[in-house]
């Protein structure tokens, strides 16, 4: 323990600290600040979670392995990071999208400076309002006149103001090898929108963005520099669901491509919703729990480690996933006996509806000191039992219906 | 083989813990806390859990003022005793500035300098602030609550209204032991009105 006097003199004393401009914010232009804010709210990526270690002790912030929500809106969505447009001006044609150059409805333009935007970032991250910058953008007139802006937006906070938190850095369609490499040397992690599941898809919703060169190309850029230089939070992807009348196969499949061709750390889905003004603005809205059921079967190829010919018996004849979780789906298909926590493997056992990754661990631990024999002791490594019972066999007992045999 | 410091050191922040559940943890192993079936190590391993999860909400919702150079200041009324692991993670964070965290009872100050971790418990967090300006330069902080709340409404996403999601992320204690602005403004209105 120590008194307030020589807290007060070690601050005054020490070197780490590093200063920075107090900024008063009553001339900044407050439509601008939520025009751009707003321009976000459709890219669904909120982690923070990154791998890097911060070292140095002249630095201002570092980083949270597991990622920390600083609020939630009232969708339930976690609000993480600043995260925000550069402009909102677009050369693209994009027919779901406000910014679109054709969008009837477009608002008045705006951009932020470098310098004006690593001021916001620096100050909403001191205050603990938000754990780092997530910076998108409309493309201007040139996407690398643009780009180049975005990474001297982040030059400023990582070498001007020694600013060591979280940054994720958009890639815009199309932009050229050289800022893209300068873009992996300041972010944790970047990402690229594929937008839509394949190059004809994409066609239908944009007659500006070229599929292969535009996205596929770039993204392949990325995970070649990846090779050389370290991304600690990887590279991800967004993909917009039912925009283009593509069903969940589709998606499913470009899913696949995604993680395997592209070495993604994550794909996103964000559901169609008409926004006024665009040439979309009368298509009926996707519900969000057909994002909901692409995020189970994401979550069964990438955490699972499911095949995705497992995965496939998921889907309807008209390629859409039906209600109801798709993890129950591949279990009344594939486990055709019940399944023994006693005996069965781990991989198994994580076929099995209410038993997860964590629990399945458990149950592989305990069994090695003492056999399972009651139904109440999987309660306690997690198992969710309601889900779990009809696909098990515990010391003999069964809890079969007819709805496990059911299609 | 033993309990990780971290976890027992959690388990003793916990208001709930008795000595009779510390006494059991150092018998134990992380492993054992994992796969026990045995109701009092259940009883540890949740205990635990809910330590970490009041730290974690405090890290995220807590917001901090800049006052003058050298101080940062946040509202915070745990119900464990987990006061020293927000401040000093806020230390490590901020280094060479002066983290006062506190509520009307309570405060925990703490900074990170050449000499390591250097912290104090004192009382309430105006008293300290008090104290604390006989030897540094308070000044009034700047309006960056207005920006954030232009911001915060920025990315909502009306279509996508949930409000069970939204209670169940945020839930009410720890909108009141943060004292968290906009968010309370919203909780205290109707979802429609928004």
């Amino acid at each position: 323990m120590a008194n307030l006097e020589k807290i007060a003199h070690l601050a005054e004393e020490s070197e780490y600290d590093v200063s920075t401009p107090r900024k008063n914010w009553d001339e900044l232009d407050l439509d601008k600040l939520q025009t751009l804010g707003s321009g976000t709210k459709h890219d669904v990526c909120a982690s923070t979670a990154t791998p890097r270690v911060v070292k140095g002790l002249q630095r201002i912030g570092n980083t949270s392995r597991g990622g920390i929500c600083h609020s939630f809106t009232p969708d339930g969505r976690c609000v993480s990071l600043f995260k925000t447009l550069f402009t909102n001006e677009c050369a693209h044609d994009c027919s779901y999208c406000p910014n679109s150059d054709d969008c009837s409805n477009q608002k008045k333009t705006y951009s932020y400076t470098p310098q004006e935007l690593a001021d916001i970032t620096l100050s909403l991250y001191q205050g603990n309002y938000v754990e780092g910058l997530f910076l998108s953008s409309g493309t201007g007139k040139d996407e690398d006149i643009i780009m180049e802006k975005l990474i001297e937006t982040v030059r400023i906070l990582r070498e001007e103001y020694k600013y060591e938190g979280y940054i994720h850095l958009k890639i815009l369609p199309g932009t050229n090898k050289d800022y893209i490499k300068r873009s992996l040397e300041h972010a944790d992690r970047v990402s690229l929108n594929i937008e839509s599941c394949s190059k004809s898809r994409l066609h239908e919703v944009s007659s500006t963005k070229h599929y292969d060169y535009d996205i596929l190309r770039r993204q392949r850029y990325i995970r070649d520099l990846m090779e050389k230089k370290d991304l600690p939070a990887g590279h991800t992807t967004q993909t917009i669901v039912g925009g283009a009348g593509e069903n969940d196969k589709e998606i499913f499949e470009s899913m696949i491509r995604e993680y395997r061709r592209m070495d993604i750390k994550r794909m996103y889905y964000s559901s169609f919703k008409p926004v006024k003004g665009t040439r979309l603005d009368d298509k009926e809205e996707v519900p969000n729990s057909r994002e909901h059921r692409l995020y189970q079967t994401d979550w069964l190829f990438r955490v699972y480690d499911l095949k995705p010919s497992e995965i496939s018996l998921a889907f309807d004849e008209e390629g859409f996933l039906p209600d109801g979780d798709p993890k129950v789906k591949i279990a009344k298909r594939k486990l055709d006996e019940l399944v023994d926590p006693n005996e069965a493997s781990y991989e198994r056992l994580i076929r099995v509806p209410g038993i997860g990754p964590k629990s399945a661990g458990r149950i592989v631990k305990a069994r090695e000191k003492e056999e399972i024999t009651k139904w109440s002791e999987l309660s306690k490594f997690g198992v969710v039992l309601k889900r779990a019972r009809t696909f098990l066999e515990v010391n003999g007992w069964k809890h079969s219906t007819l709805d496990r045999w059911s299609s | 083989m033993s309990l990780s410091e971290r976890k027992l050191e959690l388990l003793k922040a916990n208001e709930n813990t008795e000595r009779k559940d510390i006494h059991l943890a150092q018998k134990i192993d992380n492993e054992e806390l994992e796969t026990a079936k045995k109701d009092d190590i259940i009883r540890i391993r949740k205990l635990i859990r809910e330590t970490g999860r009041e730290i974690h909400k405090m890290k995220g919702f807590v917001r901090l003022k800049q006052l003058g150079e050298k101080i940062k200041c946040g509202y915070m009324k745990p119900k464990h005793e987990v006061g020293f692991m927000v401040a000093d993670w806020f230390a490590r964070r901020f280094l060479g500035d002066v983290i006062v965290m506190g509520n009307e009872e309570k405060s925990w100050i703490s900074v990170y300098t050449e000499e390591g971790i250097t912290h104090e418990k004192r009382e309430s967090l105006k008293r300290a602030l008090e104290k604390l300006k006989d030897h540094l330069e308070i000044e009034n902080e700047t309006n960056l609550e207005d920006v954030w709340k232009i911001y915060y409404k920025s990315q909502y996403s009306e279509e996508r209204k949930n409000k069970e999601l939204f209670r169940k992320n945020m839930p009410e204690k720890y909108i009141k032991r943060t004292k968290n602005k906009i968010e309370k403004e919203f909780k205290s209105r109707k979802l429609d009105e928004y």
